[in-house]
């Protein structure tokens, strides 16, 4: 998604804080449009403290280690009292980290183990974030499949969610995993690997962090490659008419729709072999901005805010890039946000889309695009991908504005579409709704019992999710 | 300029008319030159320079909404809020940047030290 640039937006933005925040705010506030009693939950106080990447999401540990290596990790592990959980960069929504008991922190074990040039593999510590990863392989020639859009996250908790991006015949970065290492909550360090643990594989590859804590993965990699990155706006029903096309035609095609407008944005990016390359503009980042900015000025008068976008939009204006592949797949948000996003099996992707858009478009607050991507399916048990190539879409709402009608109102659409939930999106979804979604779902409560009998890495959010009540 | 945000940047005018009076101008966006000596740049002492790479590289060595390494125009403002308010966003989070800027074991010196080294001149 395309973000602001606050070093442009800056002066615009000091001005409405310091000049007109009282009359704008008092406006918006009088017409409905923001509920200042929805606002962010307030910071704890006291103690250790945590919350993720949007603050939606807060704990007071007991503890809130960050080990340098596995043999601290396992130590800890061992010594912990009470509930474990771990974090790479708090980029989930969901509740999957707070607890009361430890929470674990990644960012120490960062960095390539090694590199199978033969075999295209690489092991990598599993607190690496995808960006750094990206860099590390590039500098010696190599490259992941394909990334998600944001490339803050560390490799284990990106797989352990089901983080994927976007190509109708790429799959989420979990199923390129071909071995990992997971230290338990005794301490003791299960390696796992896909040539003679195919079911145990499929287990772990999304698991949630539950069954311990993944200090290590082996993925496969390709040689380092360029992309061509093309851009371009279209009215949304022209767009919702070629989707299912245009995915067939490039590597990687997703498109947005831009709220109240009428209009979507398609990206796709191909592979490039060019020498002619470009990196991208300093960027369409004032775009979250402007549709906010729009929000707020015509939010009351939906047909006039569609009548405004429309007049000033020119659908022949086009933007490319061509580079190194991590550098055009992922960017930086720089806007917070909250989140929800589900997949639904691929044929039914548009239709879910066309309901989804309906259903935001009945909240004059709503100003983020919402995102429709691609995913090739897979075999993970608990992969949202899980047997079915699929479509995912996505809604926010900024981090300091109402988000629960993203979840009120687009789940039932989902739902009657046969989607699943995003595992570190905002969903209401629990045992009974989940197990009835996932043919393996039993198979993997075993495993995870293995892994863990105590229950120790189940916080509560893991427990209505993964206990039967 | 990006389709989209020619189409409706021109939305702004009307807040930008009111603006112009009162307001100084933005700092120049970053150039590619920029952007690739960022990326190359690290912190000289060794144990700083791996906090840097695995946390702040991310959003502050690239094109981003992030003030960009060594690019003074974006920190000069910044700057300007006191070595005391940065330090505070840092630790705490600020607009898309997370608490500590994905440094769990950062301490508040290395935090300062971090902030030095990104809003420093050209290394």
């Amino acid at each position: 998604m395309n973000q602001p640039d606050f070093q442009t937006l800056l002066p615009r933005r000091q001005f409405i804080a310091q000049g007109a925040a009282a009359t704008l705010g008092g406006l918006l506030l009088s017409h409905g449009l923001l509920d200042e009693t929805q606002a962010a939950t307030p910071p704890v106080s006291g103690g250790l403290q945590w919350h993720n990447w949007s603050g939606v999401q807060r704990a007071t540990p007991a503890a809130l280690p960050t080990p340098a290596n596995e043999a601290e990790l396992q130590a800890l592990m061992a010594s912990a009292k009470g509930e474990i959980r771990a974090f790479g960069s708090g980029h989930s929504f969901t509740a999957l980290v707070p607890t009361t008991g430890s929470i674990v922190s990644l960012d120490r074990l960062s960095g390539i183990v090694s590199v199978d040039k033969q075999a295209m593999t690489a092991t990598i510590h599993g607190g690496t974030r995808l960006g750094v990863l990206s860099r590390a392989l590039d500098a010696q020639g190599l490259a992941l499949r394909n990334l998600p859009d944001v490339d803050v996250q560390t490799i284990a908790g990106a797989i352990s969610t089901g983080t994927h991006g976007t190509g109708i015949d790429l799959p989420a970065l979990h199923a390129d995993i071909v071995g990992m290492r997971i230290v338990t909550p005794g301490g003791k360090v299960v390696e796992l690997h896909e040539s003679k643990d195919r079911e145990l594989m499929a287990a772990a590859r999304v698991s949630l962090g539950s069954f311990g804590v993944i200090s290590q993965v082996t993925m496969r990699v390709l040689p380092a490659y360029n992309l061509h990155r093309k851009v371009w706006l279209r009215p949304i029903e022209d767009l919702l008419k070629q989707a299912p096309q245009l995915a067939q035609q490039h590597r990687c095609f997703e498109m947005y729709y831009l709220p109240f407008t009428g209009y979507g944005a398609a990206i796709s990016h191909d592979l490039y072999t060019g020498t002619d390359l470009m990196l991208p503009k300093p960027s369409d980042d004032a775009v979250m901005a402007d549709l906010r900015t729009l929000r707020d000025w015509l939010g009351r008068f939906p047909q006039l805010r569609q009548w405004a976008a429309q007049k000033f939009i020119d659908p022949n204006m086009t933007d490319e890039a061509r580079h190194r592949a991590y550098r055009l797949l992922s960017s930086v948000r720089p806007m917070k946000f909250n989140e929800s996003e589900w997949h639904v099996p691929r044929e039914q992707g548009i239709a879910c889309l066309r309901q989804i858009i309906a259903a935001i478009e009945k909240h004059n607050e709503a100003f983020f695009p919402i995102e429709f991507r691609f995913i090739k399916g897979d075999e993970a048990w608990l992969s949202p991908f899980h047997g079915r190539d699929s479509c995912s879409i996505a809604v926010h709402a900024a981090a300091d504005e109402p988000y629960e009608y993203l979840i009120k109102d687009c789940a039932p659409i989902y739902r009657a579409h046969q989607g699943r939930p995003h595992w570190g999106k905002l969903h209401e979804m629990g045992f009974k709704e989940l197990s009835a979604m996932y043919p393996r779902w039993a198979d993997f409560q075993r495993v995870r019992q293995q892994f863990d009998p105590q229950g120790r890495m189940l916080n509560a959010h893991l427990r209505k999710l993964f206990v039967q009540a | 300029m990006t389709p989209i945000k020619h189409a409706l940047l021109s939305l702004s005018w009307l807040p930008m008319l009111l603006l112009a009076a009162c307001q100084d101008a933005p700092p120049p966006p970053p150039g590619d030159q920029d952007v690739t000596r960022a990326e190359s740049l690290r912190p000289a002492d060794a144990q700083l320079a791996a906090k840097y790479e695995r946390a702040c590289l991310s959003c502050h060595g690239v094109r981003s909404a992030a003030p960009l390494t060594g690019f003074a125009p974006a920190w000069k403002p910044r700057l300007a809020q006191g070595a005391d308010v940065l330090l505070s966003h840092a630790r705490e989070g600020f607009n898309g940047m997370p608490a500590k800027g994905l440094c769990s074991d950062c301490t508040d010196d290395d935090l300062r030290g971090l902030i030095a080294f990104m809003s420093g001149p050209a290394q």
